[in-house]
């Protein structure tokens, strides 16, 4: 298994060339020999180009924001440093008072104490409860209707289709459904197991997360058929000429072949879990009584119906290094389980 | 030859587990589709019956009509056809780059070995860890500093280097082996030809992932059109959705036909897709 | 965004031709500006392009706006005006947009989120409209102008307003033995209590889980939202919590349902089929109930809330201006176009459209008033109403007051406690 880390000096002997004129330093900035600086930059040029002036620019400026107190209106703010951090991070769940740690779970649990702490719990349930099961049942789905399934086109559309249907007409159709008078509780009712889903704080948040797996379901399998497509046949034949059970031949065939595939997988999954939004605001606009408030939904109310627009970017950047934190850790740890052949 | 992973030479004597299996293989995964389907098939319903209300449901509907789909195309203030035209330009031109400049990107990133790649990288993914609200605003301030605003051209610009796009290539390009490459550079190939001609014909199946996803993002995206129209004729198809909405209790029949008007395409555009997803790599050839 | 579902400027979409018949033959004959520089107009700077917008219930509206803006362009040749409603997101859009600088010459602006908007010197001022003759600036209702100035100077003119009042089924009430259309608190519980022994709707009275009707108590029982100085809220006083004490206590006496408790989306549907007896709401039911649930309509009376023995009338208002961008190039031009679309004659025609009021003291004497007296009921109500409006930072307070609204309503909360939070995280968050 190679490692492919391109900016550490790798192979000595090309360095000795390139160092020799500069005293060492090309090295240090991670030039080497064998790289292709020209071929790169063309290839990916016209990203950076739109990602610099769309993308990149717009995030420093936010950044930039995020340390102002900012008016959309007037196109202009005022500096104050960390202040809007320090209001979104205060009281936080664990302080240190007079040496001693101190543990105030308030902030977990009443949504009046501190806001934000209060939307990042239910980010986070929501994260717990649905991306493991999107992403399982997107590949389970996906093996099955790989191959051995008739019909595999009507299936795959079949599978897709909450995730074509628009996030707004979907979550206003379950709002629908989970009615207190709804189709769900008629057939719920006989079993005495009616109840307001949406309407009730305890159980609005579970709803949003059973729309959001039934809406994630459809993606997974599309990425994971994607990758077993690239997986060669006759690894398989292989295998199987090993003797290697159903079980096995997924353990060590298909498994690791999807690396590069569940990488993508999850960081995807785990962006789309921890910036939920649309589906929380169409379906219950943050309530009933902050259940189903979400750190996002919280940004956008700061920032645009507030009008708070630098708290809502320094919420933003304090989501961004979480999600990165997470995100990074998963490219770790595919680097070091990366096969090339 | 086996056809498939699961029907090895002398299945068809296979007995009872086999069989069982592949009904109980059956039974899920129809189950799971009927989960995945029947609330599409009340929209299907609402939009064509004659008088939906909300206390009742009506699996089969009692009076079918195709009137609320006439409403849609008679109201002065909904203008299909021209945000159905706009919604293809700008789905379609978005789609389009993103499949060039994305796979070029990936490629880059998966194959050729540059300075500060992996940091480009994680730079490229990252900006999709910041809600895109937040950037909302500096993205429209920038367009009218171009004076862009309610064009085309500002619609579809900023959205045309994906960092979605450019993730999903790279992983694939890197599922596929360097070995194929290498061998294409022996025999003389350029950077340019090895991805033409070598990687990217294996990479259909992405692509066509690519293709879909974008082409459905961009064409049930509102927030972003919403904010770069100034008048009613750039509007794209998703705004149909809350211009029916803007009563005081919403209008499912009226509502459910504009879903439904909306998501054809995209149904359309995914069965195409699929014929993409084929299996494309074979090792043979390549032994010793 | 919800903000239109509470505030209710939303009516059903199947509104009569008599909307329709009635814009076409509007005529606005005294709109006509003139660009002499005479004393009693508005100066305008020679030719002007102006752009409206506003947002568009349902096409009623916006067929009706697109006429008014016809007719006033063509009396006034100088000034062309094209309208074009925003289809979804408004407040989003226009602070956007006026923050862009690409922002169009009138618009409408809820007096929800004025405040923040005014706050920022982002609009025209309007004060100059008070000099014009045949303008009549003070017919309009006080309250109403108020709630569009900021610091004194007027950045809006009401386009309409809309009362809360409360609307009773009169034959259910016959039936339970309430004669009488209560009138103070005491008598709305008690007839409420006889309703719901009488069992012949599912709840005696509906209201949003947020509480809606709590902005019409608590300045009924004398309290205030707002300091004088509008530096801090006062919601924690003991005469709002007797206000939200008393709506809880109906809550819990189970005589009042929010709208999923009783199978309805809002209070007109409730009302319509007859799933509730009574409910406090605003006069946008009116279309609702007329087109939709013309069975019921008949039976369905409108009267001034109820108010507690030992305070005074009062009700909710929810009004939207027309507001101009500090930075239009023809803020003469826009100044005119916004004395023509709401002098005496432009208020009338859209009043008798029947879906908002008029914002104009003098006319409930219109014919339209005496023949719809339901509607004028609801603007009567105008001279003791209060805009649900809290300064610029209104929209935060409600985000934090709603929420918690909601919990007292759902029993997650003490109304004491509840309040004294919202109080305490306002002071401390927003002010």
């Amino acid at each position: 298994m190679a490692t492919e880390d391109t900016d550490a000096p790798e192979i000595e002997h090309a360095q000795s060339g390139v160092d020799d004129i500069t005293g060492g330093m090309k090295s240090q900035l991670g030039l080497t020999e064998d790289q292709n600086n020209l071929m790169g930059l063309a290839f990916i040029l016209p990203n950076i180009v739109v990602f610099s002036i769309f993308l990149l620019g717009p995030v420093l400026f936010a950044f930039y924001i995020s340390f102002q107190e900012w008016s959309i209106l007037a196109n202009s703010g005022t500096f104050v440093g960390f202040d809007n951090y320090v209001e979104v991070l205060q009281p936080a769940p664990i302080g240190i008072v007079d040496g001693n740690i101190v543990i105030n779970s308030r902030t977990l649990t009443d949504p009046t104490e501190n806001l934000w702490w209060f939307a990042l719990r239910n980010t986070f349930i929501y994260a717990v409860g649905t991306v493991p099961l999107q992403i399982f049942g997107g590949l389970a789905v996906a093996l099955m209707l790989d191959k051995r399934v008739r019909a595999k086109k009507a299936y795959r559309a079949a599978y897709f289709m909450p995730v074509m249907l628009s996030g707004a007409a979907a979550a206003v159709m379950w709002r629908w459904f989970l009615a207190a008078d709804g189709v769900i509780n008629s057939f719920l009712e006989p079993f005495g197991a009616a109840h307001n889903w949406a309407g009730d704080p305890a159980t609005a948040l579970g709803a949003v997360m059973l729309m959001a797996v039934w809406g994630g379901i459809g993606s997974n399998m599309i990425f994971f058929l994607a990758g077993l497509q690239n997986i060669p046949e006759e690894l398989y034949e292989a295998a199987r000429i090993d003797g290697a059970s159903q079980w096995g031949r997924f353990r060590n065939v298909t498994w690791p072949s999807l690396g590069n595939t569940n990488f993508f997988v999850i960081v995807m999954a785990i962006i789309g879990a921890f910036q939920v939004f649309g589906i929380a605001l169409v379906f219950s606009e943050g309530g009933p009584y902050y259940a189903t408030t979400t750190t996002v939904l919280l940004i956008y109310q700061r920032a645009f119906q507030e009008g708070a627009m630098g708290i809502g970017a320094a919420m933003s950047f304090l989501l961004f290094i979480l999600i990165f934190t997470f995100s990074y850790w998963q490219y770790k740890r595919q680097q070091s389980e990366e096969i090339d052949y | 030859m086996a056809r498939s992973s699961y029907e090895y030479p002398g299945y068809e004597r296979a007995g009872v587990t086999y069989w069982s299996k592949t009904a109980a293989l059956y039974i899920i995964v129809t189950a799971g589709a009927l989960w995945m389907t029947l609330p599409f098939w009340w929209t299907v319903t609402t939009a064509f019956s004659a008088d939906p209300t909300s206390a009742e449901v009506s699996f089969i509907p009692a009076q079918l009509t195709i009137e609320n789909f006439i409403q849609l195309f008679d109201r002065p203030d909904i203008l299909i056809v021209r945000w159905f035209i706009n919604t293809v330009i700008f789905a379609g031109a978005v789609t389009i780059f993103n499949l060039v400049f994305d796979s070029l990107a990936g490629y880059a990133l998966a194959k050729i070995n540059f300075w500060g790649r992996e940091k480009l990288f994680l730079a490229f993914i990252s900006t999709m860890m910041i809600p895109g609200m937040v950037t909302l605003i500096p993205v429209y301030l920038i367009l009218v500093e171009l004076g862009w605003v309610n064009t085309y051209k500002g619609l579809i610009a900023p959205l045309i280097a994906g960092p979605f796009g450019i993730f999903l290539l790279r992983q694939h390009f890197k599922s596929l082996p360097t070995a194929l490459g290498d061998a294409a550079k022996i025999d003389g190939c350029n950077e340019f030809q090895t991805f033409y001609k070598i990687y990217l014909p294996l990479a259909k199946p992405a692509l066509a992932t690519l293709g879909i996803f974008t082409f459905m993002g961009a064409w049930n995206n509102f927030q972003w059109p919403i904010i770069i129209a100034q008048e009613n004729a750039m509007y794209t198809l998703p705004v149909a959705l809350f211009a029916v909405r803007n009563q005081y209790f919403a209008d499912w029949g009226l509502m459910m036909a504009a879903a439904l008007i909306i998501v054809a395409p995209v149904i359309i555009a995914f069965l195409a897709a699929q014929n993409y997803f084929i299996r494309g790599m074979s090792l043979s050839g390549m032994k010793g | 965004m919800t903000d239109h579902a509470t505030r209710g400027t939303k009516y059903t979409r199947r509104h009569v031709l008599g909307g329709a018949a009635a814009a076409s033959g509007i005529a606005l004959a005294g709109c006509s500006g003139s660009d002499d520089g005479s004393d009693g107009t508005i100066e305008a700077e020679g030719s002007a392009n102006l752009e409206l917008t506003g947002w568009s219930a349902d096409d009623t509206e916006s067929d009706f706006v697109t006429e008014l803006a016809n007719n006033f362009d063509q009396n006034n040749d100088d000034i062309s005006v094209s309208y074009e409603p925003v289809q979804a997101e408004y407040e989003q859009q226009m602070r956007t947009r006026l923050g862009g600088g690409e922002a169009p010459d009138v618009f409408y602006l809820d007096a929800s989120y004025f405040g923040s908007f005014s706050k920022e010197g982002v609009l025209l001022d309007l004060d100059p409209l008070t000099e014009v003759d045949d303008y009549n600036l003070d017919d309009i209702f006080d309250p109403l102008l108020d709630a569009f100035r900021y610091e004194g100077t007027l950045y809006g003119i009401p386009k309409d307003f809309s009362t809360l009042s409360l609307y009773y089924n009169e034959p259910v009430l016959n039936e339970a033995g309430v004669d009488e259309v209560p009138e103070s608190w005491g008598g709305l519980h008690d007839a409420l209590v006889a309703i719901d022994e009488a069992g012949s709707v599912d709840a005696p009275m509906v209201e949003f889980a947020n509480g809606r009707m709590f902005w019409s108590l608590l300045h009924q029982n004398g309290g205030q939202v707002l300091s004088d100085d509008g530096s801090e809220v006062l919601l924690d006083s003991q005469e709002c919590i007797e206000a939200l004490e008393f709506m809880i206590e109906l809550r819990d006496d189970g005589v009042l349902a929010i709208p999923s408790e009783i199978s309805v989306d809002w209070h007109g549907q409730a009302m319509g089929t007859e799933a509730a007896a009574m409910s406090i709401i605003g006069p946008w039911a009116l279309p609702a109930l007329e087109n939709d649930f013309a069975d019921v309509e008949n039976d369905i009376g409108v009267a001034h809330i109820p108010y507690p023995t030992s305070g005074e009338r009062a009700t909710a208002a929810y009004t939207v201006s027309y507001s101009s961008a500090a930075d239009t190039e023809y803020p003469g031009a826009s100044r005119q176009l916004i004395s023509g679309l709401t002098d005496d004659e432009g208020m009338a025609e859209w009043a008798r459209q029947g879906l908002a009021l008029s914002a104009r003291e003098s006319h409930s004497e219109l014919e339209y008033y005496q023949t719809h007296d339901r509607r004028r009921t609801h603007l009567e109500a105008g001279e003791w109403s209060h805009p649900v409006a809290f300064g610029p930072e209104s929209n935060a307070i409600l985000n934090r007051v709603n929420p918690l609204l909601e919990g007292a309503m759902l029993g997650e909360q003490e109304p004491g406690e509840a309040l004294e939070r919202a109080t305490r995280q306002i002071n401390s968050e927003v002010l």
